[in-house]
């Protein structure tokens, strides 16, 4: 289907069935009950979960094919952010020509960066892309505020022109339908969200994804699997590498590029933030969390991530008190002080030793894991020797 | 507005799924029955705590916290009221009864906002759709609380800003949903002025350093419009980007420049490192046409106070409120907050307990939580017993107008909370600014949203 | 007029000449050795060919081009193949996808952007592929990952990968070093016809070969 084999066909229609049905998958408890604390079933946060799936999915095709590890690629999710509001601001709120722009923007702005850091490889690469995504942070938080509104961030005012608005909507919408429109199910004690912005984004998600697993499969990238494993190689077979690293770096920026215009079409405003290091950093954890050069994998990663800042944030000590006010004193004051460290403002140390774990004992990410229980559960071991991955070294 | 939350309430039938998210939304509008988002269900109401539990202004955003949960407890009728037994609103006693907001029980949920306003308005946008947060209140930089002062308009619930300072937050960015309690640039800079003038005199050149974005430009332009009101020369502005921590390279081009002041226009780490460099090259000790070289931090907080150490000692600047201050009001407080946590509270701590006291008031008297009617409420109020003495609403920009504190770092602290004294208070007429001042100007208030 | 021609070669690294006035014609159609102890300067000189070092001075000129100052993918694509001394292969790719990469080069030049199409639709590639993997006897390791393979069995596959871009000029280093004495004898045996049928000459230095 849709030129792809067999298996990827299965593993696209899971994929869609997934996005389609996450209302219902995110929100798994009943709406007042004290798990409702974990359901991640809200607008806000299932439209980030495929935002970011978005932006992993395009910097698995750089990192997870080349095996170049960019430290830069907020600077495009920024870049397409930045974009995005300002057609808000100039046209009106209509998030078409805003993405369309995004992408434009992030893919000439990669194609700059790309082109100079790409004259590097190894970690002067890396180095070279954290270097520009700096730079590009500084000069969106001072230096160019007139573009960007520094600090503050770039919002959409009231006396703003927006040449093309008339009597459009306030909100950004497709054609007049507003991304935050929510339809809300309630089906018995149960809550399902169903928001317009989130499908919008799940339809450029699975575009995204079916792209991805296109050239996985194609010819290009096939040679982007063969610069991450032997370069010299490559160019010793008369295949010049550097249009193919630069090819996949400007594809990857305007992934990123995407997800930032989907960013601001579902919360316009684009602050300089988005483009720190730290925000570059994550779409790495993501991507290796997941498994790089997986299909699925940078999706997981996303998807992880994104549910611990989210909702391990807001558990805080006085939410803990309600699930342990059965115990006696002591031991509730004692165990809350415990997983106090671990939750509210202490995500990030969970998510960190989640992540040194899942990279010790899975170093194929989150997907290893996955074929590791998929493989125990079939008993079916002799596949994998019979694809020579294990087979003895015949010396 | 399309734009409905019914959730968790008003069962549709499952048969209504296949139109799910396009059709429906318009269909369901006149069923929004209460008239706006979030409106309370049951028994509790919910407002959403948004502060910085991680990065650079934990220390600020802990302390928020606190006195947030000092005031829900206080509101649903614990611990010894605090500035429930001072308030005054219009005149009168306040409306609150300590059985919680318009007798529902108050809960609350924290976030963390990173001090990014990606992360906080994720994190605000969170309590709102799934939490159902009525209020949000928070933020620790201005930055922050711009961005979420806008999601709130859009999303229809009322926000009360938490530690902003920037002139922009009730200017150019203002907006009806947003208020805020603390000072700004501009009323730092007021106030300053003429204590700068008496102390230091007439003749005086000064030379800036500012921190290189939004609040540090606003914060600079105020304070040097109002230094050269009174007769000063700004010899020099010296831009430093955020992240500068060894700030020598800039201190020292300022001996030469023939200034005679320096004023820091820096918060937070910033401002410890620049202070720390200034006093180390000796500035302090020098003598520059005739007179002493003196230092000058406009906006002052405990924190960062404790941070610069033995720096801050003789230097001034302003607060928007501070733990030492002897009005009935203030000694409420600061004992409700100490025999709680064993220790004194700090402006951020001041400022978020009164905005949450003052959104319950408003709720009481307008007796609904609907946003429009809280603004109602607040527009124009005229209150006091919050520990700033008489204090206004202002209905133009939704802005406190109060008294504002001018302080000196200590020469003989008594401890690690008692770093500044209060010199003077400036009185409410000096620090106040037409709506249209262009140093607020080309903002809009826009029409309250009731999200509904 | 031989197809690669040498003349006037010199390079040195510092004070240390390792290469001094090397002239040197090839026909098309024969097959040379580049023999001398170690350190004689028979990498160094197959280094020149292949653009991964610019002699002094001199010139290189290989079917009317010449070769200096080339990139080593232009050069590849003028028609020179090298089998590196230490097997350079795509260990993590397959043993099919080793040999289709070399054939999609040929193909499609040095740079084709087809991130569209699929590898499975590529009837012309996977046929050539599959009929080198044939011929160098290889074909029933075609699924298996390069780098679980024997050295012996990456120095065939290198070859292969050469030998599917049908070189004018094939240069080997060392190609049957570290082979068993089976394996070298299918070298040969594979070697020799592709000669005889299109003449092409082949380089091999270091050492005395057990075969020629």
């Amino acid at each position: 289907m849709l030129g792809l084999n067999k298996k990827d066909t299965g593993l696209f229609i899971f994929v869609i069935c997934v996005t389609a049905l996450a209302p219902f998958i995110m929100n798994p408890f009943p709406a007042d009950s004290a798990m409702a604390q974990f359901n991640a079933g809200y607008p806000d946060l299932m439209q980030r979960f495929v935002i970011f799936g978005i932006f992993a999915i395009g910097f698995n095709i750089l990192f997870g094919l080349t095996g170049y590890l960019s430290f830069g690629h907020a600077a495009f999710l920024g870049a397409g952010s930045y974009a995005a509001v300002w057609m808000f601001k100039l046209l009106s709120y209509n998030i078409v020509p805003a993405i369309i722009l995004s992408v434009i923007v992030a893919g000439l702005f990669s194609v700059i960066i790309g082109f100079i850091s790409l004259r590097r490889s190894g970690i002067y690469f890396s180095i070279l892309t954290l270097a520009f995504a700096q730079m590009s942070f500084a000069m969106a938080y001072s230096v160019l505020t007139p573009l960007t509104n520094g600090e503050t961030g770039l919002q959409v005012y009231n006396d703003d022109p927006q040449w093309l608005k008339g009597n459009g909507p306030d909100a950004t919408h497709f054609f007049g339908l507003e991304m935050r429109s929510t339809f809300d199910l309630d089906l018995g004690a149960w809550s399902f969200s169903f928001n317009v912005g989130y499908y919008f984004c799940a339809v450029l998600m699975l575009v995204a994804f079916y792209l991805s697993m296109r050239i996985f499969r194609s010819p290009f990238g096939l040679m982007l699997r063969a610069i991450k494993t032997n370069q010299t190689r490559l160019n010793y077979t008369g295949l010049n590498s550097r249009p193919y690293t630069l090819a996949a770096f400007v594809i990857s920026g305007m992934y990123a590029g995407l997800a930032g215009g989907l960013m601001a079409s579902m919360d316009p405003l684009a602050g300089a933030e988005r483009m720190q290091w730290t925000a570059s950093g994550e779409v790495v954890l993501m991507t290796i969390l997941g498994g790089a050069g997986t299909l699925l994998g940078p999706l997981l990663g996303a998807g992880f991530i994104k549910y611990f800042e989210n909702i391990f944030s807001k558990i805080n000590e006085s939410v803990l008190h309600g699930w342990f006010g059965f115990l006696p004193d002591g031991i509730e004051n004692g165990l809350i002080w415990v997983i106090e460290h671990f939750v509210g403002s202490g995500w990030h140390l969970t998510l960190g030793l989640l992540f040194m774990l899942i990279v010790i004992f899975l170093p194929g990410g989150l997907m290893e894991g996955a074929t590791r229980i998929r493989d125990r559960f079939s008993g079916d071991k002799t596949k994998k020797d019979t694809e020579g991955k294990y087979a003895p070294a015949g010396e | 507005m399309t734009l409905i939350k019914p959730t968790r309430r008003g069962v549709i039938q499952a048969g209504a799924l296949a139109g799910a998210g396009i059709a429906m939304p318009t269909i369901l509008t006149a069923e929004s029955h209460a008239g706006y988002r979030n409106a309370p269900q049951g028994s509790t109401v919910t407002l959403g705590f948004n502060v910085p539990q991680s990065g650079p202004y934990a220390d600020e955003g802990a302390d928020e916290l606190r006195a947030y949960e000092l005031a829900v407890e206080h509101l649903n009728g614990g611990g010894d009221g605090g500035m429930m037994n001072t308030f005054t609103a219009n005149g009168s006693k306040n409306a609150l009864k300590g059985n919680g907001i318009l007798g529902k029980k108050v809960e609350f949920v924290t976030g963390d906002t990173q001090t990014k306003s990606d992360a906080a308005r994720a994190s605000a946008k969170s309590m709102i759709e799934k939490d159902g947060a009525v209020m949000i209140t928070g933020g620790s930089s201005s930055g922050v609380a711009i961005a979420v002062q806008g999601l709130c308009q859009e999303a229809g619930v009322i926000f009360m800003a938490g530690l902003t300072h920037s002139n922009d937050t009730t200017g150019k960015d203002k907006k009806a949903n947003g208020f805020r309690h603390f000072f700004n640039g501009y009323m730092s800079a007021a106030a300053l002025a003429p204590v700068l003038e008496k102390m230091y005199g007439k003749d005086r050149k000064a030379y800036h350093l500012t921190a290189d974005y939004t609040w540090g430009w606003t914060q600079q332009e105020s304070i040097a419009a109002a230094t050269e009101a009174k007769g000063w020369e700004t010899v020099k502005n010296v831009l430093t980007p955020l992240a500068t921590t060894d700030f020598s390279s800039y201190v020292a081009p300022v001996l030469n420049s023939g200034a005679d002041v320096l004023v820091l226009n820096h918060y937070g780490g910033n401002m410890v490192n620049s202070l720390t460099s200034a006093v180390q090259f000796g500035l302090r000790d020098k003598q520059v046409n005739g007179k002493n070289f003196e230092i000058v931090v406009p906006l002052y907080s405990r924190l960062m106070a404790r941070g610069a150490g033995e720096n801050v000692k003789g230097i001034f600047g302003s607060t928007n409120w501070h733990w030492s201050l002897q009005d009935e009001a203030s000694k409420a407080f600061v004992k409700s907050f100490g025999t709680k946590y064993g220790f004194p509270p700090s402006q951020a701590a001041h400022t978020c307990y009164v905005q949450t006291l003052l959104y319950a008031n408003a709720a009481e008297t307008a007796g609904t939580f609907n946003p429009c009617g809280i603004a109602e409420a607040l527009e124009g109020l005229q209150f006091d017993g919050m520990g700033n003495g008489a204090t206004e609403y202002r209905a133009d920009d939704h802005q406190c107008f109060k008294d504002v504190l001018v302080v000196k770092g200590k020469d003989n602290p008594t401890s690690e909370f008692d770093l500044l004294e209060v010199v003077e208070v400036t009185p409410r007429e000096q620090v106040e600014y037409a709506p249209d001042h262009p140093m607020f100007a080309g903002g809009d208030l826009g029409q309250c949203n009731p999200g509904a | 007029m031989g197809i690669l021609e040498i003349q006037n070669v010199n390079k040195s690294f510092g004070g240390l000449k390792a290469l001094q006035n090397v002239n040197l014609n090839i026909e098309e159609g024969t097959i040379h050795a580049i023999i001398g102890p170690n350190g004689a300067g028979k990498s160094t000189l197959l280094n020149c060919f292949v653009g991964k070092l610019v002699p002094d001075t001199g010139t290189v000129t290989f079917d009317g081009h010449s070769l200096l100052g080339k990139k080593p993918h232009e050069i590849n694509q003028i028609g020179v193949s090298r089998v590196f001394q230490t097997p350079e292969i795509f260990s993590d790719l397959s043993v099919f996808e080793n040999v289709m990469i070399p054939c999609f080069a040929k193909r499609d030049g040095a740079f084709e952007l087809n991130a569209l199409s699929r590898v499975q639709g590529q009837g012309d590639i996977r046929d050539k592929a599959e009929q080198m993997l044939i011929d160098v006897n290889m074909i029933d390791k075609r699924d298996m990952i390069a780098s679980s393979m024997s050295r012996g069995d990456k120095r065939r596959l290198e070859m292969a990968m050469c030998l599917a871009q049908d070189p004018k000029l094939l240069l080997l280093d060392e190609p049957t070093a570290g082979m068993a004495r089976a394996d070298t004898n299918n070298t040969i045996e594979r070697l020799v016809p592709t000669t005889q049928s299109s003449c092409w000459p082949k380089f091999r230095t270091s050492g005395i070969s057990p075969w020629l």
